[in-house]
């Protein structure tokens, strides 16, 4: 634990914690674009900004790559920082007129003026990479990047052609700050239900649920889950809502473990109930309901 | 607190590979799923074999000490339990054929024990000599690394991790340890079987000291139903009768059929199921190289059919060997590795003898088994347990004179000459 101030108030930081974390959790605002719970930080847009002053020297850092240490002063709505934001969100204005969270920025920090347009392609687009960050940090894709540079800068598949790692998983979708990032479900294709993403020219077969029918997300995304966390190949065959926890039926089940010898994620167990009464019992809280253990029993004790 | 050693599974071979570990001054983690190892419910034939050689060593079993001789790998276990000696296996074809197994002086070749007794015998050793034993505890899945491996633990639905510098796997036929390590990513895999077992008393023609199987159609199943020695503390009351099935094929199922319909049905009008297990059996081709970083893989877990309890007890000896090599900067996982692909016959063409042997339905019509089985009347073949000696004894004498087969029943030499050229893979 180190002591910092923020704005005059003492706050509690662990060590390695970002100064911009340690303001979150102390209920002080600091504005960001580029920073996300699950990824690393950044320090893209540099909206978040801050004064920090250290032994007697005063100097301006984004306080998402800041960490906390003993002693800080930091100072988030100094005149200098609301000038230095001001001059980002006028920049960023310049490049994405049209984006709804730019548009409230620029009125938050009173910007009547739109400033001179900058065109080219993709001007939603506020370069922010958490679409490039998500597909490789989280995903573990690696299928889009950002490509050329200066002005030109975009997030694009390779080569400006199909992106062959893609797996349509949506990642890049949802955290989207804009929604410049588009995914399409079509339901009725000749070849059956598909998910489009138009942005990175990838298409992909949607799996449908074998008990429901509804497909419910691209096969390459459920093979790769399935692949990484060594699961079984029936893993996925239903959709979330048709997944129902297995019931043991403990008359029939004569406790030989079979099922928690099999399952994937340690859910199953036996319950000792003294003596030859051995019976197995599912947690629930770690069964994610792929029925791999059904098959499994001698005595179709699972349902 | 880091542990020298973590195995998974109290087996035979999880308790020896923890006694020989403890023995040599490591500090041992046995992490167990079941609270009481010593009521087994698990099903399992539970026999000590005595064939020469079987799986690289010649067992011996001294009655009066209390003790089960290892020959060829050189320990000793005390077991104090109940034994009943098996001098006589039979194969039934539909019409009652018999092949016939035995030694000429009814010496037995296998002795039916009491697997629970020899686990509390390891146990209580095992505990003796420091070893930390984590029962009701489930281990599914882990992850090696050049410092050491950690272990993601299971307890009555909450979720640990355990730290060890070597890890033992030996968690049986179903390894969801090694399946989770990645160990079965290069195996063989053949599917699972089902299996429930029925101790019934008041069995007709049942003889403690035999050991039954019968093949055909007739009977209901293409696996052969069995039928050996119960319990122990049951041996001349109880039978234990075996199904084998699979998901489409229930054995519970096979086993109404069997004693309700077939042309054994009489044995069984007035007996009474007095106990019943069950077991899953999946069945991989057999691990070449079951070694990885800090983990090695034992007994059943590497293995193509059940390695027995010797060949547990003889993995576990020697699996804490090389443990203790490892952790002395020695090659101990290639000496392991060499040990085990000369020892267990499953690792060379023994397997093919397995599969191959006992695929005689549906291959073969049951007229066609009659007619093969007919062929090994009159003879008493040597007395063997061993699964690959077993189908070689049988097939060498149906093969006697194969230019009589081809004369009377062409169509069956077709059938053995196609099952012989198969390789692995086809008849898989």
């Amino acid at each position: 634990m180190v002591k910092m101030k923020i704005n005059g108030k003492v706050v509690k930081a662990e060590e390695g914690q970002s100064v911009l974390d340690t303001a979150k959790a102390n209920g002080i605002l600091i504005p960001t674009l580029c920073s996300q719970d699950a990824l690393k930080p950044y320090g893209a847009c540099r909206l978040c900004i801050v004064e920090i002053a250290k032994n007697g020297r005063t100097t301006v850092e984004t306080s998402c790559t800041y960490p906390a240490e003993e002693g800080l002063e930091v100072k988030t709505d100094t005149p200098r920082i609301l000038e230095g934001r001001k001059m980002v969100i006028e920049l960023l204005l310049a490049r994405c007129p049209s984006v709804p969270s730019i548009k409230k920025l620029a009125q938050e920090y009173g910007i009547k003026d739109c400033p001179p347009q900058i065109k080219k392609e993709n001007d939603e687009c506020i370069l922010c990479g958490l679409c490039v960050r998500a597909c490789n940090e989280v995903v573990k894709a690696g299928a889009i990047q950002f490509a050329k540079s200066g002005l030109y800068k975009i997030v694009d598949s390779p080569f400006h052609r199909t992106a062959e790692d893609c797996i349509a998983c949506g990642a890049c979708v949802f955290i989207c700050p804009t929604g410049v990032i588009k995914k399409k479900d079509e339901q009725q294709t000749p070849s059956g239900p598909k998910r489009l993403i138009e942005n990175w020219q990838v298409e992909h077969k949607l799996r449908e649920c074998k008990k429901c029918g509804n497909p419910f997300a691209p096969e390459p995304h459920l093979e790769k889950v399935r692949q990484e966390k060594n699961l079984p190949g029936e893993f996925f065959n239903l959709c979330q809502s048709c997944r129902q926890y297995p019931v043991v039926d403990e008359d029939k089940c004569l406790g030989c473990g079979g099922c928690m010898e099999n399952c994937p994620l340690g859910a199953m167990e036996l319950d000792d109930k003294g003596g030859y009464d051995k019976k197995a019992h599912l947690y629930t809280q770690n069964c994610t309901a792929c029925h791999s253990c059904e098959p499994i029993c001698p005595v179709q004790a699972i349902s | 607190m880091v542990y020298d050693l973590a195995i998974v599974g109290a087996g035979p071979t999880g308790l020896h590979a923890a006694k020989w570990s403890a023995k040599k001054g490591l500090k041992v983690i046995l992490i167990e799923k079941r609270k009481d190892i010593s009521k087994v419910t698990r099903y399992c034939s539970e026999h000590i074999i005595l064939d020469e050689g079987y799986n690289g060593d010649t067992v011996k079993i001294d009655i009066e000490k209390g003790k089960i001789i290892s020959t060829a790998n050189g320990y000793e276990v005390d077991y104090k339990g109940g034994l009943c000696p098996v001098t006589d296996k039979y194969y039934y074809s539909p019409s009652r054929h018999a092949i016939h197994f035995a030694w000429p002086d009814k010496r037995p070749f296998a002795y039916k024990y009491d697997k629970g007794e020899l686990l509390r015998g390891l146990l209580e050793e095992c505990l003796k000599l420091g070893v930390t034993f984590q029962n009701e505890t489930t281990a599914y899945d882990g992850k090696d690394s050049p410092e050491g491996v950690e272990l993601k633990c299971v307890s009555k639905g909450k979720k640990f991790r355990l730290s060890a510098k070597k890890l033992i796997i030996c968690d049986g036929c179903n390894t969801r340890m090694g399946q989770a390590m990645g160990f079965n990513r290069d195996r063989g895999y053949m599917g699972f079987a089902l299996c429930e077992a029925f101790y019934m008393s008041g069995v007709k023609d049942y003889n403690p000291s035999e050991w039954k199987g019968w093949w055909g159609r007739v009977y209901g199943s293409n696996l052969a139903p069995l039928m050996g020695t119960g319990p122990a503390g049951h041996f001349e009351e109880w039978a234990d009768v075996i199904m084998l099935g699979s998901p489409k094929d229930m054995p519970e199922k096979v086993f109404e059929f069997f004693t309700q319909k077939s042309p054994l049905a009489f044995m069984f009008e007035s007996a009474k199921v007095e106990e019943k297990y069950s077991c899953t059996v999946k069945a991989f081709t057999p691990l070449k190289t079951p070694s990885r970083g800090n983990v090695l893989v034992v007994g059943d877990s590497a293995a193509f059919i059940e390695v027995q309890a010797q060949g547990g007890l003889s993995c576990g000896f020697r699996a804490a060997e090389a443990i203790a090599k490892e952790l002395n900067g020695e090659k101990g996982f290639a000496e392991y590795t060499n040990w085990w692909l000369k020892s267990f016959e499953f690792n060379s063409e023994g397997m093919m003898r397995v599969t191959q042997g006992y695929a005689l339905i549906p291959t073969y019509e049951d007229d066609e088994v009659d007619y093969l089985f007919s062929l090994c009347e009159g003879v008493t073949l040597p007395g063997t347990w061993s699964q690959y000696n077993s189908p070689k004894y049988m097939w060498d004498t149906i093969l006697r004179d194969p230019e009589k087969i081809k004369r009377e029943r062409p169509a069956v030499f077709e059938k053995i000459k196609k099952v012989r050229s198969m390789s692995l893979g086809e008849s898989i």
